[in-house]
């Protein structure tokens, strides 16, 4: 009996705040006629999480962009207390985590790709052209 | 067309065909409305039973026996059941009018995927059925609701999917 009583606890707790999502897309500045109020219940909630990830994502990386030249003057900062042993990257300083695969390109892609280019006689203007995508 | 909908609203819609005149329509995810009612009527069954388990715990005390005695009780019928209603009828029928009835629940469903996603082909053209109703659900024969449940469970399973490796990819 009182597994099931921890279970109905669990149930009446872990619901899905919905008020909560619509709040936080609205937030993130979704303005698409497809998630207003009148026809939120029909989205599909596969959608509606991908896009409040993506989004959550994108706004991350924007907090980031904005928070370059601040992570820049700290790496300044840093490096001239710590002197020349200090070794801190920039991302250190960032809010969010860089996104680690910007590209859309798969991990398993990337390591062809660079065999390819190791192994393989490419054009160089190919080379030229994916060479920073890989990096 | 806005910015998103290309993702699932210009893909040729697929269907779960019912049978030859009625079928509903397959987004591979339940729709937000769906899942909160469906939340909604967990939450009323665990209300229910969190209920039953507080009197369970009352008439432990009261009569002296393990709160799982009573709670089975509760749950059983016949002599033990009439003995308990003497004591205790007025709460015990109390609760009992707060059970939700499986069935009852999945028809609310079934009649909201009707509104969501349903269409019945009238004349030559399918038209949506936005304006279903209890009363139509309560009409459907025991083989389409089977059909339907089985499309509930796989419309779940579909939203639940990750990204599905590629086979050819180098490893």
């Amino acid at each position: 009996m009182q597994g099931l009583e921890q279970n109905c606890e669990q149930t009446l707790e872990r619901s899905t705040d919905w008020t909560e999502i619509y709040t936080q897309l609205i937030h993130l500045g979704i303005s698409d006629p497809l998630f207003h109020a009148e026809r939120f219940g029909l989205v599909p909630v596969k959608f509606l999480k991908s896009v409040s990830e993506n989004l959550m994502k994108q706004k991350q990386q924007t907090i980031n962009a904005d928070s370059v030249a601040v992570a820049k003057l700290a790496c300044l900062v840093h490096s001239a207390l710590g002197g020349k042993r200090s070794t801190v990257s920039l991302e250190s300083f960032l809010p969010f985590e860089k996104a680690k695969d910007t590209s859309g390109l798969k991990e398993s892609t990337i390591s062809a790709m660079k065999w390819a280019m190791k192994n393989e006689k490419l054009p160089p203007a190919v080379v030229g052209i994916i060479g920073p995508e890989l990096s | 067309m806005s910015k998103y909908s290309e993702f699932f609203l210009l893909s040729s819609a697929k269907y779960c065909e019912l049978n030859e005149k009625l079928r509903l329509r397959s987004y591979k995810s339940w729709l937000a409305e769906e899942m909160w009612c469906r939340e909604a009527q967990g939450k009323k069954k665990a209300k229910f039973t969190l209920e039953v388990i507080r009197l369970a715990r009352k008439i432990a005390k009261v009569k002296g026996i393990e709160e799982d005695e009573a709670f089975q009780l509760l749950q059983a019928g016949g002599e033990d059941r009439e003995d308990l209603l003497k004591e205790f009828g007025d709460e015990v029928n109390g609760i009992m009018d707060l059970a939700p009835s499986n069935r009852e629940q999945f028809e609310e469903l079934v009649t909201l995927f009707f509104r969501n996603r349903g269409e019945v082909m009238e004349g030559k053209k399918w038209t949506s059925t936005s304006d279903w109703s209890d009363e139509d659900t309560q009409k459907l024969p025991a083989t389409i609701l089977t059909a339907i449940e089985q499309f509930m469970a796989d419309e779940e399973v579909n939203g639940e999917e990750t990204v599905e490796e590629d086979e050819d990819a180098p490893k």
